[in-house]
């Protein structure tokens, strides 16, 4: 056993058992959490392929951006996150649907390694210095895939604008109560903002 | 390789299109009351005109980016229709999107223009990776345009919003990895990611299991008939002049970029797909037409025949040669045009009351004859009766068909296109014969009146003419067909 | 340098593999954000899929840069969708698809 099948093996057990949690949790942080753990996974597989250039952008996108993004909005929705102790429905026809569309791919994988190891005797072939490198990634991105370059911008703004055209809910804003504004001053020991310093506030006082 | 200034003329039309996109951008940040958000849906309308008229001004023709982007006559043809039906579609729709979601509709209007830069730009691509994002560019801001609105005072109405939309969205968004697949085993299959090299892949069952994957990822987008469950619910809950959008333009798009992979790509290697693309074609026909027999709701109803109307487009590609595309492209105008009619009108009479029973349509005849009368055009213009363009349409799918070998796909579709009949003339029947249950006449917004009737002359003129549009097919076809020629023109029709 | 004796055989399984459980997530589940999260298992194992055939086909970074492409439709789809469940919990209290059931016929 060389250093390279310990490292893809760790990898492999890494994304698989992180996919493992994402499926089974019933607290969607652990999913999320899960979600991770498959992602660095990957990004080790990627180094192993001879992509630092995208396992550096998979940790960055990925870890840093997209899991951020799920657990901001899991801490926005709180306990109603939660999975329902019992489903509605019963899931076997789920289930079973799942079980068909596993067999399917992993049938497809069985077929792929037949495929492959007839073809190219599945070898990887010998490499050139740069090969994933930043610089010939780069290259590319800014050559030949310009404009796919150019729109995956346009796709981001879209997504900026839509999910604030989405999530955004209009200029309501939720008065301070005369109880909440209470606790408030007694809190901060004085006026909440600047502009009620004018006006101290008192017991019985409302805004 | 490097990228020139011709490369960015070869872009012309989709520049001019992301220029007006800026301008609505700018006009949406410096306006802040809804009138002023109204008027960005009038300068989207009016500059989706300036464009369409800069197309007949000096088409540019050539390759960019290595070949990777081509714009051609089936590049001005297809950019030309999917730019009618933007601007049909803000048109009618500028009066609805202000009700619906007054402080929005820069924004609506922004994501239509990206939708549309999205498909203008996917069909001169050549290239896996540019298609991929083309197409998602496309549909992401459709998932957000079902989700916005947002009114007071209607709370049930916005949880069925919410509901469409979120059934789209998952279903969008779980086809996007499956179709994946595909692609990347057909890549490992080929090594490249451009179209012109997708016919040396080597053949093995890999190839085709990624075929499969990419045709059920696609098939979701398309609502073909496995695949087709989100379809209706999002039609009924969503706001009529986005359904008239969400169906025609992006069913184009996916129906083109799996036309780009099967028919130009694999042309003569068309045994691999044409036998799932045969059972699609047959499911979706079959079933999207019985299941709309039932239906009591007309945006259900026309959800079901616009399932339906994705066989008969099916058919066309299977013919698989130029013939083929040509009538596939005229079933493209005659779709388009008709659908976003039917819709419009649609919106005309059930928009305010939000009721779309086909009830809702009792007496029309009586009430408002116009609408009732664009209304019976559009509905045989769908079901293919003589003479408006959507006989034509069936009638040139169904000869390249013929032709083809496919005479039982022929008589299976003719079958059911009888069945179409029925129930399209059921909702003429309850316009012409049913007691109005109100008598006063429907009031009709201008801007929708107009938008009615640009489609109504539209399949009233190709129905009476359809010679200038079939040529112009062809024409655009022909172009579709070549994958790697090095001479590439442009004809002015 | 140790021989690289890996093959592409090991990687088609493993992405394979992925693929499998995180469909068989989004069709189990009814959690729309775990939903989400499933989706993003698909996408990262297409992803590896797409970067072990570049290994294969050395003379071009295809398979990379369309993988770095995914990257991004993804981040895109994630935060379009996690505003439309906002969108769905603020007006039914839930983020369940389960709950999305008043469109029948």
């Amino acid at each position: 056993m060389t250093i390279g099948s310990v490292y893809f093996f760790l990898c492999a057990i890494a994304c698989i058992a992180g996919a493992l949690v994402t499926v089974v949790a019933r607290n969607p942080i652990r999913g999320a959490l899960g979600l991770l753990l498959t992602i660095v996974g990957i990004a080790g597989m990627y180094l192993k392929l001879h992509a630092q250039f995208l396992a550096a952008v998979q940790v960055i996108v990925y870890a840093g951006a997209v899991v951020i993004l799920f657990v901001f909005v899991l801490m926005l929705l709180g306990a109603d996150a939660m999975e329902r102790p019992t489903g509605n429905r019963s899931p076997v026809a789920r289930i079973a649907g799942g079980i068909g569309i596993a067999a399917i791919v992993l049938f497809t994988a069985y077929r792929a390694i037949q495929v492959y190891s007839r073809a190219t005797n599945g070898h990887f072939p010998s490499l050139s210095e740069d090969f994933g490198s930043v610089k010939s990634v780069g290259k590319q991105l800014y050559s030949e895939a310009l404009a796919p370059f150019e729109l995956s911008t346009a796709l981001l703004i879209v997504s900026v604008i839509g999910a604030i055209a989405v999530a955004r809910t209009g200029h309501k804003r939720t008065a301070l109560s005369p109880n909440n504004l209470t606790s408030a001053h007694r809190f901060f020991g004085g006026p909440v903002e600047p502009r009620d310093a004018a006006q101290p506030i008192t017991k019985d006082s409302t805004l | 390789m490097t990228i020139t200034i011709e490369d960015l003329r070869v872009l012309t039309l989709p520049l001019e299109l992301s220029a007006l996109l800026f301008l609505v951008l700018i006009a949406d940040i410096a306006t802040s009351s809804v009138r002023g958000k109204t008027f960005t849906g009038w300068l989207t309308f009016w500059g989706l005109c300036v464009v369409f008229g800069l197309t007949f001004v000096s088409p540019v023709a050539g390759e960019a980016f290595g070949g990777r982007f081509r714009a051609d006559t089936w590049t001005l043809f297809m950019t030309r229709w999917f730019i009618v039906a933007g601007a049909v579609v803000t048109l009618g729709g500028i009066d609805r999107i202000r009700r619906m979601a007054s402080r929005r509709q820069g924004e609506y209007n922004l994501l239509l223009l990206f939708s549309l830069l999205g498909m203008v730009l996917l069909i001169g691509a050549l290239d896996l990776i540019l298609l991929l994002l083309c197409f998602e560019l496309s549909s992401i801001p459709l998932f957000v345009m079902a989700a916005i609105e947002k009114r007071k005072g209607q709370e049930f109405k916005l949880m069925l919003t919410a509901e469409g939309a979120i059934k789209f969205f998952l279903v969008g968004v779980v086809s996007t990895p499956i179709a994946l697949l595909g692609l990347a085993l057909i890549m490992g299959m080929v090594g490249d990611s451009s179209i012109a090299a997708l016919d040396g892949a080597t053949t093995s069952p890999l190839l085709k299991v990624g075929l499969l994957l990419l045709l059920s990822g696609m098939g979701f987008k398309l609502g073909v008939v496995p695949f087709h469950m989100w379809v209706p619910d999002t039609y009924q809950s969503a706001p009529a002049p986005f359904v008239a959008f969400l169906s025609t333009a992006p069913k184009v798009t996916a129906l083109v970029a799996l036309a780009r992979i099967l028919v130009s790509g694999l042309q003569n290697r068309s045994e691999l797909w044409t036998p799932a693309v045969t059972t699609l074609c047959v499911g979706t026909l079959v079933m999207g037409n019985f299941w709309a027999l039932g239906q009591r709701s007309t945006k259900r109803l026309l959800a079901y025949s616009g399932i339906g109307h994705i066989g008969y487009f099916m058919m066309a590609l299977l013919v698989g040669d130029n013939t083929g595309m040509a009538m596939f492209l005229f079933y493209v105008v005659a779709y388009l045009l008709t659908n976003i009619g039917t819709f419009l009108v649609v919106e005309a009479v059930c928009g305010r009351s939000e009721d779309e029973s086909i009830d809702v349509f009792a007496g029309l005849s009586r009430r408002s004859p116009w609408l009732a009368m664009s209304m019976l055009l559009f509905l045989l213009s769908l079901a293919g009766i003589p003479f408006v363009v959507g006989f034509w349409a069936k009638l040139y799918v169904f000869i390249a068909a013929w032709r083809a070998g496919y005479s039982w796909l022929v008589v299976t579709g003719a079958l059911l296109a009888i069945v179409a009949l029925y129930y399209y003339l059921q909702i003429a029947r309850v316009m012409y014969m049913n007691e109005p249950k109100v008598k006063d006449p429907i009031a009709v917004k201008p801007s929708l009146a107009a938008g009615v009737l640009i489609c109504l002359l539209g399949i009233v003129g190709y129905g009476a003419y359809p010679r200038p549009l079939l040529e112009s097919a062809r024409a655009a076809a022909d172009a579709f067909m070549q994958t790697r020629s090095a001479t590439v023109s442009v004809s002015l029709r | 340098m140790t021989p690289l004796s890996y093959h592409v055989q090991e990687y088609v399984l493993l992405a394979a593999l992925l693929f499998s459980i995180g469909g068989l997530g989004f069709l189990i589940r009814r959690n729309v954000l775990i939903q989400l999260m499933c989706v993003e298992i698909m996408l990262n194992a297409t992803n590896l899929l797409l970067v072990a055939f570049n290994r294969l086909y050395p003379s071009s970074m295809t398979g990379q840069v369309f993988a770095f492409f995914v990257i991004a439709v993804a981040a895109a789809e994630a935060a379009v969708g996690l505003a439309i469940i906002l969108g769905f919990y603020r007006l039914r209290n839930s983020v369940h698809s389960d709950d999305a059931d008043i469109l029948r016929h």
